[in-house]
């Protein structure tokens, strides 16, 4: 039996498969790659109870489609960029079953920039180096090392029993126009004048057009180093590093970056902050706050708390008939059991419906 | 043993600083340096990556913190002030390369611009015991030194889009091969059909950091008879150079 689920109709910007990265291979010059949202993608494996580390879909600024080639549950999350399930709206951050012949289309937004598919069972590719991760630029893991493109077929694991529903009532990194990113102080900070470093901590950037899964390019008042030389001895690069090229414009790296550079890092953007990274889209506001390591990791403990189980709560189910003059409506109700949430879905005889106003809560 | 800053780099990797200078013996203690830590297989070392004058140690942050990794670093640098480590690396791998021609368009504006005949810049390039200071950019490209002040020459002004694996390039005081098909500002020289990262191979990177490499050079037909035996051979490792 084939256990194809979706076959590309169109891959939109660029649409890559993603698991956690390609660890312990940096010395041999194989960049990490994986999520450039981690907290979106974790949320939309544990979402289906898979393996933390599953394969799934991620979807650049989007304009993607698929059609469903069997019945499986899925979970859409990241950056709401208007997914489409036969050109209904469907919501996010939850588990959906999806039908053979649906098909899943994805708009854009203004707002945030990645999106999460998530496969129950998980997406099934050839591991390379011990990772499925897509890296573009040297043609590694996914599918084929390239980026989704018309008719390609993906598979996934075959699974037995069909899933419990589950909804994510945590913190979600959906992208904002403001964003604001913790930093730890760069190896190559003493480069910089303390005015510069000042500067580079209060001054308002934007995100240029110049952004991928290596990096995005930012604009604002250039930030040189006092001996005008940029130019440093190649180091290592990790995911979040900030380098100022000979331009004096930042450049953040993102999931996708070389292992080494020869550009100074003035910071380091702190782990609870790279998932914002993978968010940011042309023309956002980029500002950077200094935080010290100790800080960082006390605040990593608790957003990693966060962005766990705890905060995936069952979807309870409740229908309704109701008659109104001579029609007939089905209303299903989705609603989680958590009793501190009010997030819930409805359906009107099978498609969701946008909710306008709540007069009075379900309990 | 050369004095050291301990950095952090963000909070998921630590930093060991040696003086700012590209030298042969600081880039050898930190590949003895860095076996080690290899060797302790640390539960939280996710990886340890060398570089010319520094190496850095990457953690799982939800297994250890930073002060702990720093803790550590320092102790293994203090042991190493007290015992040499024995640096088993002591691999010497020749690598083919055509220069010229197809295989190496700007041989001649390297000589050109060095003064010096194409035939003097291979002879130059190809005496040279390299060290494989470190390996980035792409998966398994060797950054190799030191390159004889005499053939030093700059970066393209414009990258090409697209340089050929086995590629053999220089850049400043730098000379390195292109593993892979990717863009790239090196000037090229020549070609090897050896294959720096392959994944059909037991061992997909042949050549690694602290291992020293020399060129030597082949004709075209040698070049295609190599690469036919590359492609046969289950793990191809270079060639032993007969003739000194």
């Amino acid at each position: 039996m084939t256990n194809n689920c979706f076959k590309v109709l169109d891959g939109g910007f660029l649409t890559t498969i993603q698991d956690l990265g390609r660890f312990g291979f940096a010395s041999r010059g194989v960049s990490k790659s994986g999520p450039s949202d981690l907290n979106s993608f974790k949320i939309a494996n544990l979402l289906l109870e898979n393996n933390i580390n599953s394969l799934t879909l991620e979807i650049s600024y989007g304009l993607a489609k698929f059609l469903i080639l069997k019945p499986i549950t899925i979970s859409i999350t990241g950056a709401n960029l208007n997914p489409l399930l036969n050109d209904n709206k469907i919501p996010m951050w939850r588990t959906l079953n999806v039908e053979k012949n649906d098909i899943l289309s994805f708009g854009s937004s203004n707002i945030g920039f990645r999106s999460y598919v998530g496969v129950a069972g998980g997406i099934n590719v050839p591991l390379v180096l011990g990772s499925g991760a897509t890296h573009l630029a040297s043609g590694l893991g996914g599918f084929s090392g390239e980026k989704l493109s018309k008719d390609d077929l993906i598979s996934s694991y075959p699974l037995k029993d069909k899933k419990k529903m589950f909804m994510y009532i945590g913190k979600k990194n959906e992208g904002s126009k403001n964003i604001k990113l913790r930093v730890i102080s760069g190896p190559q900070e003493d480069l910089f004048s303390s005015k510069v470093v000042d500067r580079f901590y209060s001054e308002t950037f934007k995100a240029t057009e110049k952004l991928d899964r290596i990096g995005v390019t930012l604009e604002g008042s250039t930030i040189p180093t006092h001996s005008g030389n940029h130019d440093i001895i190649s180091d290592f690069t990790p995911e979040g590093s900030i380098q100022i090229p000979g331009n004096g414009k930042p450049l953040i790296l993102l999931s996708d970056c070389q292992t080494t550079g020869g550009y100074p890092k003035i910071g380091v953007v702190a782990s609870i902050d790279l998932p914002k990274l993978g968010q940011i889209g042309a023309n956002d506001s980029i500002e950077f706050e200094k935080i010290t390591v100790e800080d960082a990791e006390r605040l990593y403990k608790i957003q990693n708390e966060e962005v766990s189980k705890k905060n995936i709560s069952e979807i309870v189910i409740k229908e309704y008939s109701i008659g109104i003059i001579d029609s007939k409506y089905h209303v299903k109700l989705y609603k989680n059991d958590h009793k501190d949430s009010e997030d819930f879905q409805i359906t009107v005889n099978g498609k969701y419906v946008e909710i306008e106003e709540v007069i009075d809560s379900f309990h | 043993m050369n004095s050291f800053l301990i950095k952090n780099i963000g909070d998921r990797s630590i930093s060991v600083y040696f003086e700012n200078i590209i030298s042969p013996e600081i880039n050898l203690n930190i590949h003895e340096i860095v076996e080690r830590i290899n060797k302790d297989k640390k539960s939280w070392l996710v990886d340890v990556v060398p570089t010319y004058n520094s190496f850095s140690v990457v953690f799982d942050i939800n297994l250890t913190k930073s002060q702990e990794v720093k803790n550590y670093i320092s102790e293994v640098l203090i042991s190493k002030k007290n015992q040499e480590f024995v640096n088993e690396n002591q691999t010497i791998i020749n690598i083919p390369v055509k220069y010229g021609g197809e295989e190496g368009p700007d041989l001649e504006d390297v000589a050109n611009y060095c003064n010096l005949s194409s035939d003097e810049i291979v002879k130059i390039h190809s005496s040279t015991l390299y060290l494989v200071y470190m390996t980035g950019f792409s998966p398994g490209f060797p950054y190799l030194g030191e390159l004889d002040k005499r053939i030093h020459c700059p970066r393209l002004k414009k990258p090409r889009t697209r340089v050929s694996s086995g590629s053999v390039g220089l850049a400043g005081s730098q000379t390195g091969i292109y593993s892979i098909d990717s863009p790239g500002g090196w000037r090229i020289i020549g070609k090897t059909p050896m294959k720096l990262f392959d994944l059909k191979k037991k061992n997909p990177f042949p050549i690694i950091p602290g291992m020293k490499v020399k060129f030597f050079s082949v004709d075209l037909k040698e070049y295609t008879n190599i690469e036919k035996r590359i492609i046969e051979e289950k793990d191809f490792l270079g060639f032993e150079i007969n003739n000194d």
